[in-house]
């Protein structure tokens, strides 16, 4: 079983196209990268993936069960970090994380311990007990990740993570999503900085103008170069 | 307590909004309506005197609770209302909605819990209002509320209570506009048709104004209003609950 699979999905904002017939499958214990331009529909994919859109057509399987059939128990193994972090302002950072592990179906009687382990995973102690409307974006997009990790996920989506964070925060975040994977969870994250995708993703697929252009080896010597030949490419192939 | 419920009480103990409405409405209301009394007791031919004089029931009591009835059906509506959009309106403002999708809590339970929580605090304002006026009210002289007062609280603290129901529809306003704005556009609008249909004779009909002409009474100069008839409150208050939990189930992320 995927944690997730999606076929032919296509979806259109008024007149424009955002996704066109994509398929995407993101096995158990892999980091799956998907990559593209700005407006290139990473977020809109990752939005019909987790249920925010309902698409005009394909099919989404989570964790593999379709998502309109999905219930707390699919939804309560999904982490995810799309938009903007979970962090409610009023709220500390550790109350923020005891919200998201509640809120993620983690038991009252466990979610303060859940909420303690991720302010130590992301480096949060000296921020714990402040509220999150006081703190940095930086350390907002560390709580947001925190958030999606504090019920230990099966299936993990992100989009554009590395948001913010200063140097110290994209080592800490590869390590745990190479951590997550070894413990078999499905990692989906969208990115466009290629050198940190080299370094953590198995599998790197491109999306451009909607479509799935390709995939690229993230072992392999040049993938910006890779990168621009695949997109300009497909632009080609439009054209003609 | 399930997690909705508990996530969204933390928050609503956590909030200054809420707590600046409480105060604001245990406070203001009461104190606004002793001042006119004093205006209106002094007698004199200023402004102050003269709109206090024509706005107020009668001298002691019964005339600073008509005051309070007056003040709180509108400041009860958008007190409440306020901070009812703040809660539903600030989740999209703020973006933390993308964050309820995808979860082990279904968002119509959160918009659920909300609703519950809101009514609850609306109720027991509704409460802390009467028992400030009735602190406000001996502590500055007015003596041991009689018979006919206890009566007069009894239609605040009825008035309060439904004030709060009333301004839960903004819910949907906040939740369908995905913001603070709308619901303080929605709000106006209740606020503004309950001012009309008052003044046009249909205030007793009307769900959002019939609470306060049923307070004021035929002793204010309004027509009588049925206590059956506050039963449309609950029933708007029911129908807006549905409505907004609906939209969670269904909306997606904007």
């Amino acid at each position: 079983m995927s944690g997730l699979a999606v076929a032919g999905v296509s979806h259109r904002f008024g007149d424009l196209p955002a996704l066109r017939a994509v398929d995407l499958v993101v096995e158990e214990g892999e980091v799956h990268a998907l990559i593209g331009f700005n407006g290139a529909g990473k977020s809109t994919l990752m939005r019909a993936a987790l249920d925010m859109l309902k698409p005009d057509a394909g099919t989404v399987e989570v964790l593999g069960v379709e998502v309109a059939r999905a219930g707390p128990e699919v939804w309560g193994a999904v982490g995810h970090l799309i938009d903007t972090p979970f962090a409610y302002p009023e709220l500390t950072v550790r109350e923020n994380l005891w919200a998201a592990a509640r809120l993620h179906g983690v038991d009252a009687g466990e979610a303060h311990g859940a909420a303690d382990r991720v302010v130590a995973a992301l480096e949060l102690e000296p921020w714990a007990e402040r509220r999150a409307g006081t703190l940095s974006l930086g350390n907002r997009q560390r709580v947001g990740l925190a958030s999606a990790l504090v019920h230990d996920p099966r299936l993990l989506v992100l989009d554009e993570p590395t948001n913010a964070l200063d140097p110290s925060g994209v080592v800490l975040l590869r390590e745990l999503l190479l951590a997550a994977a070894r413990a078999g969870t499905a990692v989906l994250v969208s990115s466009h900085h290629l050198d940190e995708v080299a370094r953590i993703a198995d599998r790197v697929s491109v999306i451009h103008a909607g479509s799935m252009v390709g995939e690229l080896d993230p072992r392999g010597s040049d993938l910006e170069r890779a990168f621009f030949a695949m997109v300009h490419e497909a632009d080609r192939a439009a054209r003609r | 307590m399930s997690a909705a419920y508990a996530v969204e009480a933390l928050k609503l103990r956590r909030s200054r909004v809420v707590l600046v409405a409480t105060v604001a409405l245990a406070l203001v209301p009461a104190g606004m309506a002793r001042a006119f009394l004093a205006a209106a007791e002094q007698g004199g031919n200023d402004p102050a005197s003269l709109k206090a004089q024509a706005m107020l029931p009668g001298p002691g009591w019964a005339g600073y609770l008509g005051g309070l009835v007056q003040i709180y059906a509108t400041a009860g509506v958008v007190g409440v209302g306020i901070v009812v959009g703040w809660c539903f309106g600030r989740e999209y403002a703020d973006r933390t909605v993308v964050s309820l999708y995808a979860s082990a809590t279904p968002r119509e339970d959160v918009a659920r819990a909300k609703l519950v929580l809101l009514t609850a605090w609306a109720t027991a304002v509704g409460v802390l209002v009467v028992a400030v006026a009735l602190v406000v009210g001996v502590v500055t002289g007015l003596g041991v509320p009689d018979g006919e007062a206890a009566r007069a609280v009894g239609r605040v603290a009825l008035l309060a209570v439904l004030s709060g129901l009333l301004a839960l529809p903004v819910a949907l306003a906040a939740s369908r506009g995905r913001g603070y704005l709308p619901a303080v556009g929605g709000l106006l609008v209740l606020v503004v048709v309950a001012q009309v249909a008052t003044v046009a004779g249909a205030g007793g009909w009307w769900p959002w104004s019939a609470p306060a002409v049923w307070a004021m009474g035929p002793e204010a100069g309004m027509p009588e209003v049925p206590v059956s008839r506050l039963l449309l409150v609950p029933l708007v208050a029911l129908v807006g609950a549905v409505a907004t939990e609906r939209w969670w189930r269904r909306a997606e992320v904007g």
